[in-house]
C-alpha cells in the first residue's frame, strides 16, 4: 500500500539486527514511550514481535484522551446541556470515553447538540455559521493541540465561542514519572509532534538529572526503531542524552514562535492525569488576559466531580507502566472496544485498544 | 408538479400517480413514456435456480463524487446477487420519501439509477412509494431486492480450502474515502471518488476464466475488506493470511486515510470483490480480471491456510511483522492528532 522508504522492509531489517546486537547481553531494558501515536503505530506494524526478548517497550500516558480526568468529561457533558442552544465541539475520540455517569456521545444521542470536528479552523467556522447560538469548544490534548488553539485564542476569538481548556504539558509530566523511583525506566522515547513545538531541549533534564537516555522519534516503523537503537546504545554506553532521530521535523529549541504564543495565552498549573493524579505545572490553563473565552467562567460554573477509575478497571496502572492490558482483569471481557470500561479502551491511541485491535498473538 | 414532496404524494391517489408518471418512470426509463406499474410481477423469465438479494440505502451525503444513492441502490441489488454467481434480471424498488423533500433531486436520483438498470440490462418490475412527516426520516431512504438466474456455482464458504488464493478485483477503500471527505467537508482533492459500479461483468469474465476453480466471492462493501475476511474466516474455520504490501490501493486515498489516521482496510467499497481461487485458477484468473477496463488493478492479497487456532485474518505487514486483522467495531472517528 503505497511506497515509502520509512517503511521500507530492508531498513527495518537492518534496524532490528543493530537492536539484536546492541541489546544482547543487556538485562532486561524497559523504554517507556509517552505518545498515543507511537503505540498506534507499533501497533499497526506489530513492532514489538520485531524486538529482542528482553527488550520492552511500555506505553506511558501519552494518549491525551485517556489522561482527560472523568471529572473533566463530566465538566463537558453539563456544559452541553446546559441549554439546548449550546453547541459543543470536541474531537472525535474524546467524545467515546466512559465515565461512570455516561459519555459525550450517549449525551449527543439524548439530543445535546455535540460536534466532531477536525481542527480548530472548523470550531471557527461552527461559531461564525450559528452566530445566533453559544459554541463551546472542549479543547483537550497535549502541546501539539494546544499550540493552535493558543494561536486563535491570541488572534481573538468570535463573540459566541468559548474554550473549556483542558490541555496538558508533556515535558513536566515527563519528569514526574522519571521522579519516580517504585517504577524505574531504563530510558524514554519521546514524541515526535509534541516534540516539533517544546523541542528535544526540553527534555535535557532527563540525561542531566536522572541520568536517563532519551530519544526523540517520528512515527513511521523506521522512526521507532532509530529511537529504541539510540536509546538502547546510549544504555550500553553508559552515555546518557537526548538523542534526536526526528531531525527532518524537530529541532534543539523547537517551534519558538508557537512557544511564545502559548506562553502569553496560558499559564501552567498542577493537573489531574485521569487515574494517575496530580502531576505539578502540567496543565495550560487561560491566563487572565483571556478570561472572557473560559467557558467555566462564562457561564458560572466549576467542574462536576466523578470518578476516574471505575471499579476493576487497571487504566491507571496502564498508564503509567504498571500492568500490562492483558494482565487488566476486564481486559477483552467485558471491556472492549465497543464496550469500553475505561479510557484506554476509547481512543485510537489507547493502548488497550490497541492491543486489542493489533492483537500480537504468540503465533501470529 | 410541486417542488417538494408532500404527504399527499405517498396516499396512493393523484399525487402519487403524477409523481410516477412525471418524475420516477420517466427517469427510470430514460424518458420513454409511461409504463403500467404494478404492485407485484411475475417473473416468467426467470430460469431455476433463483438468486434473490434485498439491501436498503440511507448513505449521506445522497451525492457524493462518482455516485448517488440511487446509483448506489442500484449497483447494490446487482452486486449482492453477483456474488452468488448469478445475473440480476429483475428489481423491486421501493422509496421512503420525506416530506419537504426536492423533487428535483428525487428525479436526479432515478435518473442514475435508470442509467445503473439499462446499461446492465436490469428489469425494475415493481415498486412502492411511501412519504414519511417532516422530520420523520432523512429525504430519502431507498430499497432493492435483486433477482436473477444462478450461472455460476455453487459459490461459497464451504468450498473453501486451504492453499486456495485470495484476489481483489481492484483498490480498496475508494468509497469509505469518498463519502468520509465528502460528509465531513473535509476539503480533501476531488480525485477522491467512490468506486460505486455494477460488478456482473467482471465476475462473469473472471468466473469464466477460473472455471471450476472459482470456489467464493464476496464484495466487502460496509465493514471493508477487515469484515469480509473475518466473515469468510470464521466461516470456514480457516486461517487466511494477507500481504499488506499487495493489497491495492490510490495513493491519494492512501494518504488522506494517512492524515486522517484511519486503516483502509475496514473501510467501505462499493465497486470490488474479492475471490478465493484455487491454486491452479489464479493465473487465469487474474488475467482475465486485469484484461476487463474494471479489473486492471486486480491483485493476489493472500492465501487460505489451515492451522491456527480458530478462523483468522493474519496480515503480514510491509515491514515483514505479523498481526491480526480483527472484525471493525465501529466507525472511525478521526484521531486527534
Amino acid at each position: 500500500m503505497g511506497e515509502a522508504s520509512y517503511r521500507s522492509r530492508e531498513l527495518v531489517a537492518e534496524l532490528v539486527n543493530a537492536l539484536k546486537e546492541t541489546a544482547a547481553g543487556l538485562p532486561r531494558v524497559r523504554i517507556m514511550h509517552v505518545c498515543g501515536t507511537h503505540e498506534h503505530e507499533i501497533g499497526r506494524h506489530a513492532l514489538r514481535r520485531l524486538f529482542p526478548e528482553n527488550i520492552k517497550l511500555i506505553a506511558g500516558p501519552g494518549c491525551p484522551v485517556c489522561i482527560t480526568p472523568a471529572a473533566t468529561i463530566a465538566t463537558a457533558i453539563k456544559l452541553a446541556t446546559l441549554d439546548p442552544g449550546i453547541i459543543l465541539c470536541a474531537y472525535g475520540d474524546v467524545i467515546r470515553v466512559p465515565i461512570g455517569s455516561g459519555s459525550l456521545i450517549e449525551t449527543k444521542s439524548r439530543g445535546a447538540d455535540i460536534r466532531i470536528i477536525y481542527g480548530i479552523r472548523d470550531v471557527a467556522r461552527i461559531a461564525r455559521e450559528n452566530a445566533d447560538r453559544q459554541v463551546i469548544f472542549f479543547s483537550v490534548g497535549f502541546e501539539t493541540t494546544a499550540a493552535p488553539v493558543a494561536s486563535l485564542i491570541a488572534s481573538g476569538l468570535p463573540q459566541n465561542l468559548f474554550v473549556y481548556c483542558c490541555h496538558r504539558y508533556v515535558p513536566a509530566a515527563v519528569e514526574t514519572l522519571a521522579a519516580d523511583g517504585e517504577n524505574p525506566m531504563d530510558g524514554y522515547l519521546l514524541p515526535g509532534h509534541a516534540s516539533v513545538i517544546t523541542g528535544y531541549g526540553a527534555y535535557d533534564f532527563l540525561p542531566a538529572r536522572f541520568g536517563k537516555p532519551a530519544a526523540v522519534a517520528g512515527f513511521e516503523p523506521v522512526d521507532i526503531l532509530a529511537g529504541v537503537v539510540s536509546i538502547v546504545r546510549q544504555i550500553k554506553g553508559k552515555k546518557p542524552a537526548v538523542a534526536n532521530c526526528y531531525p527532518r521535523a524537530v529541532s534543539q529549541r523547537g517551534n519558538v514562535r508557537a512557544q511564545e504564543t502559548m506562553g502569553r495565552v496560558f499559564d501552567r498549573v498542577d493537573a489531574q492525569w485521569r487515574g494517575i493524579g496530580s502531576l505539578p505545572l502540567t496543565g495550560l490553563v487561560l491566563r487572565n488576559d483571556y478570561h472572557q473565552y473560559d467557558a467555566l467562567a462564562h457561564f458560572g460554573i466549576g467542574e462536576e466531580p466523578a470518578e476516574d477509575i471505575l471499579p476493576g478497571c487497571s487504566c491507571h496502572l496502564i498508564m503509567t507502566g504498571r500492568r500490562e492490558p492483558r494482565d487488566c482483569p476486564l481486559f477483552g471481557d467485558p471491556c472492549t472496544p465497543a464496550n469500553p470500561r475505561g479510557p484506554c479502551m476509547v481512543g485510537s491511541e489507547g493502548t488497550c485498544r490497541a492491543h486489542y485491535l493489533y492483537t500480537e498473538s504468540d503465533d501470529a | 408538479m410541486h417542488d417538494a414532496i408532500r404527504l399527499a404524494h405517498g396516499f396512493g391517489g393523484r399525487l402519487t400517480q403524477d409523481l410516477l408518471d412525471e418524475v420516477i418512470l420517466p427517469a427510470l426509463s430514460g424518458g420513454k413514456g409511461h409504463e403500467v406499474t404494478l404492485d407485484a410481477a411475475v417473473l416468467s423469465e426467470l430460469a431455476p435456480p433463483v438468486v434473490v438479494s434485498t439491501d436498503s440505502f440511507t448513505v449521506f451525503p445522497r451525492f457524493f463524487p462518482g455516485g448517488d444513492i440511487g446509483k448506489l441502490a442500484a449497483c447494490g441489488a446487482i452486486n449482492d446477487v453477483a456474488m452468488m454467481g448469478a445475473r440480476a434480471r429483475y428489481l423491486s424498488l421501493g422509496l421512503i420519501l420525506e416530506e419537504g423533500f426536492p423533487i428535483e433531486e428525487l428525479r436526479r436520483i432515478m435518473l442514475s439509477m435508470g442509467e445503473i438498470t439499462r446499461q446492465t440490462g436490469v428489469k425494475i418490475v415493481t415498486g412502492d412509494t411511501k412519504v414519511v412527516e417532516k422530520g420523520a426520516g432523512g429525504g430519502i431512504y431507498i430499497n432493492t431486492t435483486g433477482f436473477g438466474t444462478l450461472l455460476y456455482g455453487p459459490l461459497g464458504p464451504d468450498r473453501i480450502r486451504a492453499g486456495d488464493y485470495i484476489l481483489i478485483s481492484g483498490t480498496i477503500a475508494d468509497h469509505g474515502a469518498a463519502i468520509l471527505n465528502a460528509r465531513e467537508n473535509l476539503g480533501f482533492s476531488k480525485t477522491l471518488e467512490s468506486d460505486c459500479a455494477p460488478l456482473w461483468d467482471l465476475v462473469a469474465v473472471a468466473a469464466d476464466a477460473a472455471g471450476s476453480g472459482l470456489h467464493a466471492l464476496r464484495d466487502p462493501t460496509r465493514g471493508g475488506l477487515a469484515a469480509t475476511l473475518n466473515e469468510f474466516a470464521q466461516d470456514t474455520g480457516l486461517q487466511l493470511i494477507i500481504e499488506e504490501a499487495s493489497i491495492p490501493i490510490r495513493p491519494e486515498v492512501s494518504t488522506f486515510l494517512e492524515v486522517l489516521g484511519l486503516d483502509p482496510l475496514p473501510l467501505a467499497n462499493e465497486g470490488k470483490f474479492i475471490l478465493f481461487v484455487a491454486a491452479d485458477s489464479v493465473e487465469a484468473t487474474l488475467g482475465a480480471l486485469r484484461g476487463h477496463p474494471v479489473g486492471r488493478q486486480a491483485a493476489v492479497i493472500g492465501r487460505v491456510e489451515s492451522g491456527g487456532r480458530r478462523g483468522r485474518v493474519i496480515l503480514e505487514t510491509r515491514i515483514g511483522s505479523r498481526r491480526t486483522i480483527e472484525m471493525p467495531l465501529e466507525d472511525g472517528l478521526p484521531r486527534i492528532c
